[in-house]
């Protein structure tokens, strides 16, 4: 299912509006820099567009979108062009929301350490009983190992996916999918709409 | 977040269970309920119970943290602080609670059960909304809470319990006409809609609300799986959620990649000058955005008012307008400067970060405006008078 035309519409003229910020800070900048700008303000326009979605049937905004303008806000040297294109406040917001996942995030790496080491020290009482037990079922430890071989690999795969969708640490099973689902739509639209400027503003080469 | 789901059959079941108990109570507690959001003389009378004080305690401690809004209101409401009961306890207490509920009279527990399905309602359709997504366009309507509608009557024969599928007295006669086919998919009942999702236990399957929830978030995950993967191209030909999974961490990861990739294109082709971008889109908008986008367009080119009652179709109108004119103009420009004064009028009426970003970039591309062109103002006092139908574009003719 493809974005609507309104996100659509609403994403490329955020996107306008950003670049031409990002534009007006500095016609010197070098190259990799200027990539940097040209991906915030898309970013952002992303996040703002989608946010502005959401509201449309009021629902809460995506958590991928704070989560992806936290990110850009806590580099401080974005700052300037954050604060152009978002106004004063909205970056205040987003410097909330990047101190708040970061807090976050801490709390999430401790509560992981505990659980890992309470884990081992219960494993490895309970491995020695279960492997006896699947020493001696004989056609049933296959079976089991492999949908624990299946398990494993799909948490794996979370995890994974988990790093990539922003915001995602946080999210567990059913609404990591839905974030994923979202962001993989408003990626799709980005990428169209970057295709968009880039053949736009091609013949002007020549 | 295994629990969540789990919560809200748990909550269904102690209450069920309440009645076993204390009739009054419970007429008490599904008008308190109802009444939290307005009236406030039940509370005074269920917090005098005990009992009940101690259930409603290990229920909203239970599912503590899905009830962040409306539990904690509705704890509150209970005068209670939350104590942490062990999860064991209340699984024990809803079985030992169901295996005596099912001997009640079957009129009084349908009595109980509709009242108590607002009670519930309220708190779990919150719950549940505030849980299930943010911003998934595919909306599992189906599955999602319906507010509960009219018929009083309807209510006992359509809605389904989990534990009372238990009980074949209880279930033969509320389910009345309603048993779909014993192994079909869970119906969602297309009856009473209510606040909370009904799953109804297939023949043969364990109904404890454990494997019941899990049933319902099993199907929530499949469902989103499947949109995935009409999203993901190359999703179709592989089956299981661990491949499925790699080819969709595949393509975020390309899609991530792309624009990346695309923005430094951009940054090296376009050295930023924002003057060229608007009048290089209205050139090749048409061509590199697809047909689809020239369709939207040309269907708003045919609407001759300016919508400018919304702030949404401002935005709207004045991306499509700048695409439809081909005069030599910078239109883009021209409409966002129309775009402005017509927000002006209706800076009063709205509020929130949408009109502060609008302000915001109002006053920016004032300041472009202003640096750029001298006939400011001319423009402004034009195009103030022509609101409606088509820019007068072709009058104005101004070079940057």
């Amino acid at each position: 299912m493809h974005a609507p035309k309104k996100f659509k519409k609403a994403f490329m003229a955020q996107l306008l509006v950003s670049l031409r910020a990002a534009g007006q800070a500095s016609k010197s900048m070098g190259l990799r820099e200027r990539r940097d700008a040209v991906r915030l303000s898309s970013d952002v326009a992303m996040a703002l567009a989608s946010a502005r979605r959401a509201r449309a049937p009021p629902r809460s905004p995506p958590a991928w979108a704070r989560a992806l303008v936290a990110r850009h806000a806590a580099e401080r040297r974005n700052e300037a062009l954050m604060r152009r294109i978002m106004s004063g406040a909205g970056y205040e917001m987003a410097a909330a929301a990047a101190a708040a996942a970061e807090r976050g995030r801490k709390e999430a790496r401790r509560r992981r350490i505990v659980r890992r080491s309470r884990r081992v020290c219960s494993g490895g009482a309970a491995r020695k009983r279960r492997g006896s037990l699947a020493l001696t079922a004989s056609g049933g430890g296959g079976r089991c190992s492999a949908m624990a071989a299946a398990r494993r690999m799909v948490k794996a795969r979370l995890q994974v996916l988990r790093s990539l969708v922003p915001g995602g640490e946080a999210l567990r099973g059913l609404s990591l999918l839905s974030e994923t689902l979202d962001y993989v739509v408003c990626l799709k639209t980005q990428v169209e709409l970057l295709q968009c400027l880039c053949e736009g503003s091609r013949p002007q080469l020549g | 977040m295994e629990g969540r789901a789990a919560g809200g059959d748990y909550i269904a079941s102690l209450l069920s269970s309440a009645p076993r108990l204390d009739l009054g109570v419970l007429g008490m507690l599904d008008g308190a309920a109802a009444g939290a959001d307005g009236g406030d003389d039940c509370l005074e009378r269920f917090c005098g119970d005990p009992g009940f004080a101690e259930r409603a305690a290990r229920l909203s401690s239970f599912s503590g943290q899905r009830f962040a809004g409306a539990g904690a209101g509705a704890a509150g409401l209970f005068g209670l602080p939350a104590p942490a009961p062990p999860a064991a306890s209340n699984g024990e207490f809803a079985g030992s609670r169901e295996a005596s509920s099912v001997s009640d009279p079957a009129s009084a527990m349908r009595d109980a059960n509709a009242k108590k399905r607002k009670a519930p309602a309220a708190a779990k359709g919150k719950g549940k909304e505030s849980s299930s997504q943010a911003g998934e366009q595919k909306d599992p309507d189906t599955k999602r809470c319906k507010t509960t509608e009219g018929g009083e009557g309807k209510k006992e024969e359509g809605s389904v319990k989990p534990k009372s599928e238990q009980a074949g007295s209880d279930s033969s006669v509320e389910d009345g006409g309603q048993k779909p086919p014993g192994k079909g998919k869970n119906a969602k009942p297309v009856e009473p809609p209510k606040d909370y999702v009904h799953v109804r236990a297939r023949r043969g399957q364990a109904t404890d609300s454990h494997s019941l929830a899990e049933r319902v978030r099993r199907e929530r995950i499949s469902q989103r799986m499947k949109v995935l993967q009409d999203l993901v191209p190359g999703c179709n030909k592989v089956i299981g959620k661990a491949l499925m999974l790699d080819e969709i961490i595949n393509y975020v990861q390309s899609l991530q990649r792309q624009v990346e990739f695309l923005s430094m294109k951009l940054a090296t082709v376009n050295p930023l000058d924002f003057s060229n971008l608007p009048t290089l889109l209205q050139k090749d908008m048409f061509q590199a955005c697809g047909p689809s986008a020239s369709s939207v367009f040309s269907l708003e080119s045919s609407s001759s008012g300016f919508p400018f009652s919304d702030q949404g179709d401002v935005f709207q109108s004045f991306v499509s307008n700048a695409l439809e004119n081909q005069c030599s103009l910078n239109p883009l420009d021209l409409a966002l400067s129309q775009a402005t004064n017509a927000q002006y009028a209706f800076q009063d009426g709205t509020a929130g970060t949408n009109l502060q970003q609008r302000n915001f970039w109002e006053e920016d591309l004032q300041n472009v405006f202003h640096i750029d062109n001298g006939q400011q103002s001319q423009e402004n006092g034009v195009s103030a008078q022509s609101f409606h139908g088509q820019l007068q574009a072709g009058h104005m003719k101004m070079e940057f």
